[in-house]
């Protein structure tokens, strides 16, 4: 049997990550309980040295997000600006940069069949440029990370799902976030990262470890976790046991 | 306190080094003895979510069941271990658990009760059931059940009450000898037997003593005092009522004051020492060898004349037997096992092996001794169906596998009541470990159970064979080491013969 608390090496949901963005996989899926470190991963592990680009989704955003828009510019005309998913393609303009769509779930109809069209595949995927017609392709490198709460992938719409054969549930804060805990509530924000309806995520735990040193573990509880914090004082004196 | 607030436990917190995290199912309870479960393979916890004390205590003892007990299948194999009972490791372990709060600052004693423990005292108190009583003098010991359950037993029997009293206080102790160690909450897992949880082998140490203790009521163990002081209290209370004998046949058992010298007695049996490693037997793994020499076999099968039968084959007794026996009869030995012990302490050679067959034919004899080596045999059979092996074999130095060869013994002899003879001088072991009480007294409680004969050196066993050849009765002979540990544990001497 393995215990989670005492593995000193990357959890297994990392460690599969880590090793398609070596194995040069360009479209990968992580879903799993929010809070948990998908999106920082995202940004920050592997090859981004061609940028990377976050476009959250939301029923309210436009296309204007993904693609671009013509905005007011200094000289009381329009400038074309363009949007996450284009500067992700152009990436630092020698090689293409990531891509990373948090919460692809809650895009809007036509949002959403603009990142399809974004996230086709390298041969097809095309855009003009409303000002100038140039024909933007993305970047050799361009990469695109999705991060979802949605826990059954048979719900994602089949046309995306195509495109991200690879999902990797994370269930396990990343260990260099942790570090960021003290070390006594190290192995708490593990167990709680995928515990359910009682799920407390990193951020949570950041802010108690923070209190916690002003106001003491009872009123800093109080303060993050609510109505829960008698019971989790609770159960932190009962793991205490030896 | 706002006792509407709801109040889930929260077992997802808790780390164990046997089992990985998950998501467990918490569900609500009312706080009464029974409804509050843990079930830690599945995940499963129903507790009270009351903002009560007495509902925290109950949430925090589930909590720390599924912090420290053993989950399902782990709890199997302490069980088959066969050294304590399903029953008493299951008393002993609320014992630990509530123990382990009482640590944690979850208050117990004051709080933990539901308030039908009296009536659970009165009950089991009446009923004689004393196996009952020692386990929920167990179970509640530490907490504020246990005084309610005691008042309970004393309303009916004073005796009792002092008794449990005595015991509860001394499992506490035994509780607090074993959290100094260290290893009282540990769910590491044995690397040696594989056992786990670690802190687990604490509860089967001391379930094992109430194991003893459960199976002798006081009465039993006193009968001889008791008898004694019953007519010296007669004789008091004659005196005291001039005549009148209404005190001395006052049938109520929990009036009065208990009797002299109970409590010592109990006493007596005492829980065995904790040893670092846990003890455990070895796996037997019988060596095969070949068993060219022919013996009286066919566990002596005999025939003799009778006057009842199917096909006659002796007609001339029609003629010279009065009671014209002319049928064949065919009667046929008990057979037997005879399990040496060959380990380095002891010795025996390839002669007395012949005796035992001549005088238990078709007898099987198995020697047994731990040799080092995972694979290596540890026990082999020498003789067998009326065949014996020319040449014992080498065997090693340790014990490692008495019980599980006693175990095969019982298993594998010819009939129900063919005998079986243990030939030992006690000095019993478990694999790659010393002498250990724990074990001892698993030996002589399976050998008391299935009527084994004990007996140091071959010769006597091959006495005691002779004697059963001729009708005689056997006769155990227990080595010094086995009587001592019994002596140790149950407090009475285990007889030299018996």
């Amino acid at each position: 049997m393995t215990t989670t608390q005492t593995n000193p090496t990357l959890p297994e949901c990392w460690q599969a990550f880590e090793d398609c963005l070596n194995a040069g996989i360009d479209r990968i899926i992580l879903f799993g309980p929010s809070g948990i470190g998908k999106t920082y991963a995202g940004l920050n592990m592997g090859d981004t040295n061609g940028g990377a680009f976050r476009l959250v989704c939301t029923e309210d955003m436009t296309n204007m997000d993904v693609t671009g828009a013509f905005m007011p510019s200094a000289d009381k005309g329009f400038q074309w600006v363009n949007g996450s998913a284009i500067k992700a393609w152009e990436g630092n303009g020698i090689v293409g940069g990531r891509l990373i769509v948090d919460e692809v779930d809650k895009a809007s109809g036509d949002v959403f069949a603009t990142l399809l069209a974004m996230l086709d595949s390298p041969e097809s995927a095309t855009w003009e440029h409303p000002e100038t017609g140039r024909i933007v392709r993305p970047r050799e490198g361009f990469t695109a990370i999705m991060t979802t709460n949605v826990e059954n992938m048979d719900e994602l719409p089949t046309a995306l799902a195509d495109r991200f054969p690879v999902r990797i549930r994370i269930n396990a804060p990343h260990p260099t976030a942790l570090l960021a805990l003290s070390p006594d509530l190290r192995n708490f924000a593990v167990r709680m990262a995928d515990a359910g309806e009682r799920r407390i995520s990193l951020r949570a735990f950041a802010s108690f470890d923070k209190l916690r040193k002003g106001l003491g573990d009872a009123r800093a509880s109080q303060i993050v976790f609510g109505s829960r914090s008698e019971s989790i004082l609770d159960a932190i004196a009962i793991d205490k046991v030896s | 306190m706002n006792q509407q607030a709801t109040i889930y436990a929260e077992p997802e917190w808790l780390g164990r080094n046997d089992a990985e995290n998950g998501r467990w199912v918490v569900s609500e309870c009312n706080p009464r003895r029974g409804e509050p479960m843990t079930a830690i393979a599945e995940r499963i916890m129903r507790v009270p979510v009351m903002n009560t004390e007495l509902a925290r205590v109950i949430r925090a003892h589930e909590m720390m069941h599924a912090k420290v007990s053993p989950l399902g299948d782990s709890f199997q194999q302490w069980i088959q271990r066969g050294i304590a009972s399903e029953k008493a490791m299951t008393v002993v372990e609320e014992l630990r658990v509530n123990f382990l709060i009482q640590q944690r600052g979850f208050d117990a004693k004051s709080h933990l009760a539901d308030g039908g423990e009296t009536a659970d005292g009165e009950r089991v108190a009446n009923t004689n059931d004393w196996q009952t009583a020692v386990h929920m003098a167990i179970a509640t010991a530490g907490t504020a059940s246990n005084k309610l359950f005691l008042n309970g037993v004393r309303r009916h029997n004073r005796q009792w009450g002092e008794s449990l009293a005595d015991i509860s206080k001394r499992a506490v102790k035994e509780m607090q000898k074993a959290f100094k160690t260290g290893t009282l909450a540990s769910t590491a897992i044995d690397t040696r037997t594989g056992l786990y949880p670690v802190g687990f082998s604490h509860t089967e140490r001391i379930a094992e003593w109430i194991d003893r203790l459960a199976s002798i009521s006081p009465e039993e163990l006193h009968e001889g005092e008791e008898g004694e002081s019953q007519e010296g209290a007669e004789g008091e209370n004659n005196e005291g009522a001039e005549g009148e004998p209404a005190k001395a046949s006052h049938s109520n058992k929990g009036r009065g004051r208990p009797k002299k010298g109970t409590g010592k007695r109990l006493s007596g049996i005492t829980p065995s020492e904790y040893s670092r490693s846990i003890p455990m037997w070895a796996e037997l793994n019988i060596g095969k060898l070949s068993m060219p020499l022919a013996t009286k076999g066919n566990i002596g099968k005999k025939r003799t004349a009778s006057n009842i039968g199917r096909s006659p084959r002796r007609m001339h007794r029609i003629m010279t037997d009065p009671q014209m026996r002319v049928f064949d009869k065919v009667t046929r030995g008990s057979g037997g096992v005879v399990v040496i012990d060959a380990s380095g302490s002891m010795n025996f050679t390839h002669e007395q092996i012949r005796k035992i067959v001549e005088n238990a034919p078709g007898a099987t004899v198995i020697s047994y001794s731990e040799m080092g080596g995972k694979d290596a045999p540890n026990a082999y059979i020498l003789a067998d169906k009326g065949r014996m092996v020319k040449d014992l074999p080498t065997q090693g130095s340790g014990n490692g596998v008495d019980f599980p060869a006693l175990e095969w013994a019982v298993k594998n002899r010819q009939r129900s009541n063919s005998p079986i003879i243990w030939v030992t001088d006690g000095g019993v072991c478990g694999t790659n470990s010393g002498f250990h009480n724990s074990l001892a007294m698993q030996c002589i409680n399976f050998c008391k159970k299935h009527n084994i004969v004990v007996v140091p050196f071959v010769d006597e066993a091959i006495a005691e064979l002779r004697k059963m050849k001729n009708g005689g009765k056997p006769e155990s002979r227990y080595p010094e080491m086995l009587r001592m540990v019994w002596k140790e544990s149950i407090g009475t001497e285990l007889p030299l013969r018996g």
